[in-house]
């Protein structure tokens, strides 16, 4: 026998009602929690790890000059920079220019790992990939190398750069490009420079002057790219207009359903009403004016009718007393009070429904701010002033909202309930973006819901 | 066709406020006026009055190219977009064209053909506007243009494809985005999903299907 799913039964009940919203955590969490920590870049030659002999860095460490003579192979003077290509973006550059190519312009720019052998020119050895200037030629983790552009010398500006997007190696000179090779190499790269003849003698420049090359239209012109391919894909109309219709119908707001879909039958006459499109609104409509009406309670602070109502027509959701819903619903009554300032009732209506949480983790450490709203005169201006604001109530709103959804009959688990399908995209879209970043050895730009809302985009 | 399991999405967090505007935003773009202030109500979202302005202005200009009323329609864009139709011949022409079909339907051939004449075979200049000048043209060699093989020319879709075209011109031209953010997510998770369909296989998830997903 098929047991009705209960959703509020022991265990089950209690989904993490705090996963619905950042807005329980308080201010100052939520500002931390957004400032990311950004990505080290290259800004001066490291003199640390170096063959030392051949090659002196400058005191600014932003130039280098070969000592001595060469007399061989293994006497380069190769000089990374002080950190690795940052990875979270669609591309990094720098340039290198020629001050001295003395007699034969032996100097290259590349790429190279960590372990590194500085005493050779990058390109020559495995991991390692170098634009050489007496011959122009491209080397990819041999000695042999191929004929890719021309050479360079003195007063030459030649830049190297990683596309995150293709997986490519760029080069240019002069402020143009001059070719791409795939990229395949793993793990972090070091941009590097390199002199073997005397006298020779380079600068580098990791972004602190302006390069030679147009290094933001490249990229602007990968994004486009990239763009290209979302744009081609045409969308059907149904496709937003249902998952806006599902998010509104999921957090109970009749009113807009209703007035959407008056607007949509004169805007966009071919959506199909929803008679007609034999999808499954069933789940999404659930209750939905008694959501409505108590969202519109929680709103109005009103929260006697919501304990009243719940009683009614979902007894099961409130049927134990020490659940994480009830925990909510009594907060916020005991904040609602403290609002109209009724600081006696308030205190009476903490001994009588809000103590028996105290033994309860982690309700105990969220009781402890709410009840902190006594110790203040003025308690919206205190640290636990957010829970006066009106987005507690809808915090509050979209949890009894989910608790009223989780009833519906049928196989869904109580945590499919807690978000609207527009969200679920989301989500998935950032978890596919994770997914495929990390395809590509985590490089590239991080996708972010919160970048694409904020970002206008105008037309180029 | 199942959907994404959603137990490998699960622990990602979205930001409230997000979600809030990129619905709002998709109101707005579709010029949905009364549904968006009834969000703001319900939700005591705090928005600038700017925000809706001028929607009523770009909602007039929808209405009338939906309605096949084009002159009103330019009439209006001229207004609230100077120099737009200038810049978007493409437009204009599919704007003339639509109350050239009005006229053809409401058998007022005479000044269709003038019309026609005096507006739209300048167009006919440019080589890629012939096909479509002929097809318009042609509606007037039959008694009942309805049952002619243009007869697309004279739907209610057709009408939706020049609206929405023209509003995406009139946003952009107000320097806002011609796709709202929610058109543009979602053709990124498509994407997306098909890409990673691609490259995962069997173990990655399945390519987007609306069906699947609002079954989900």
């Amino acid at each position: 026998m098929e047991s009705k799913q209960d959703p509020v039964a022991a265990g089950k009940g209690s989904f993490d009602l705090f996963n619905l919203s950042s807005r329980w955590a308080s201010a100052w969490a939520e500002s931390s929690s957004a400032a990311k920590t950004d990505e080290e870049e290259p800004s001066y030659l490291n003199t640390f790890n170096s063959s030392g002999m051949f090659q002196m860095v400058s005191m600014d460490k932003m130039s280098v000059q070969y000592v001595g003579s060469p007399q061989h192979f293994y006497d380069v003077g190769a000089v990374q920079a002080n950190c690795p290509a940052p990875t979270r973006r669609i591309a990094y550059y720098f340039e290198m220019t020629v001050k001295n190519a003395g007699q034969k312009g032996q100097i290259a720019i590349g790429f190279t790992t960590k372990e590194f052998n500085l005493r050779r020119k990058p390109g020559w050895e495995a991991n390692s990939c170098g634009y050489h200037g007496d011959d122009g030629y491209l080397y990819h983790g041999q000695e042999k190398g191929e004929p890719f552009g021309p050479k360079y010398t003195s007063d030459d500006t030649v830049g190297a750069g990683i596309n995150y997007s293709t997986q490519e190696f760029f080069f240019t000179k002069n402020g143009e490009l001059v070719g791409t090779v795939c990229k395949d190499i793993k793990g972090l790269l070091y941009p590097t420079i390199a002199v073997h003849g005397t006298n020779e003698e380079v600068t580098v420049n990791f972004g602190k002057q302006p390069y030679r090359f147009d290094i933001e239209v490249f990229i602007l012109k990968e994004k486009l790219k990239q763009e290209e391919l979302i744009d081609k894909l045409t969308l059907s109309p149904n496709v937003s207009h249902w998952i806006v219709r599902s998010y509104l119908l999921h957090y109970g707001y009749q009113d807009t359903v209703n007035s959407f879909d008056v607007e949509s039958g004169i805007m966009s006459p071919h959506i199909p009403t929803p008679q007609e499109n034999g999808f499954h609104e069933q789940g999404d409509a659930y209750e939905l004016s008694n959501r409505k009406i108590l969202r519109q309670f929680i709103m109005n602070g009103d929260i006697d009718s919501v304990f009243r109502s719940l009683h009614e027509w979902h007894p099961q959701i409130m049927q134990i007393d020490t659940s994480v819903i009830c925990f909510l619903l009594h907060s916020q009554r005991f904040i609602e009070y403290i609002r109209a300032g009724q600081l006696m009732e308030a205190v009476k209506y903490a001994r009588a429904e809000l103590s028996k949480f105290f033994t309860i983790k982690p309700l105990d450490d969220l009781l402890e701010d709410v009840i902190a709203l006594l110790a203040y005169e003025d308690p919206s201006k205190s640290c636990v002033g957010h829970l006066l604001h009106s987005g507690q109530r809808e915090f509050v709103a979209d949890a009894v909202n989910a608790m009223v959804l989780a009833t519906s009959p049928g196989s869904k688990r109580t945590e499919d309930w807690a978000f609207s399908r527009l969200e679920k995209l989301l989500k998935q879209l950032t978890q596919c973006s994770l997914e495929r970043r990390a395809l590509y050895g985590e490089q590239g730009e991080v996708f972010d819901v919160h970048k694409v809302v904020h970002t206008r985009r105008s037309i180029v | 066709m199942m959907d994404f399991d959603p137990r490998v999405y699960e622990n990602v967090s979205i930001n409230d406020n997000d979600v809030r505007n990129i619905v709002l935003s998709y109101l707005v773009h579709n010029c949905f006026k009364e549904t968006a202030e009834a969000l703001l109500t319900g939700t005591g979202m705090q928005q600038s009055v700017n925000y809706l302005s001028d929607l009523d202005k770009r909602k007039a200009i929808f209405h009338f190219a939906l309605e096949g009323d084009a002159i009103r329609a330019i009439e209006l864009t001229e207004q609230l977009a100077p120099k737009l139709l200038e810049q978007n011949e493409d437009l204009h022409f599919d704007l003339l064209g639509l109350h050239f079909v009005e006229l053809v339907c409401s058998k007022k051939c005479t000044e269709a053909l003038e019309f026609a004449q005096a507006k739209l075979t300048p167009f006919g200049k440019i080589q890629k506007n012939v096909e479509k000048l002929e097809d318009f043209m042609a509606l007037l060699a039959y008694e009942e243009p309805e049952k002619s093989p243009m007869f697309h020319l004279l739907g209610s879709e057709y009408r939706q494809s020049i609206a929405d075209n023209l509003n995406r011109a009139v946003l952009a031209h107000a320097n806002l985005p011609s796709y709202s953010s929610m058109e543009r997510l979602i053709q990124q998770a498509t994407v997306i999903r098909q890409y990673l369909h691609q490259e995962l296989g069997k173990d990655g998830p399945p390519p987007f299907s609306l069906q699947a997903f609002l079954k989900s």
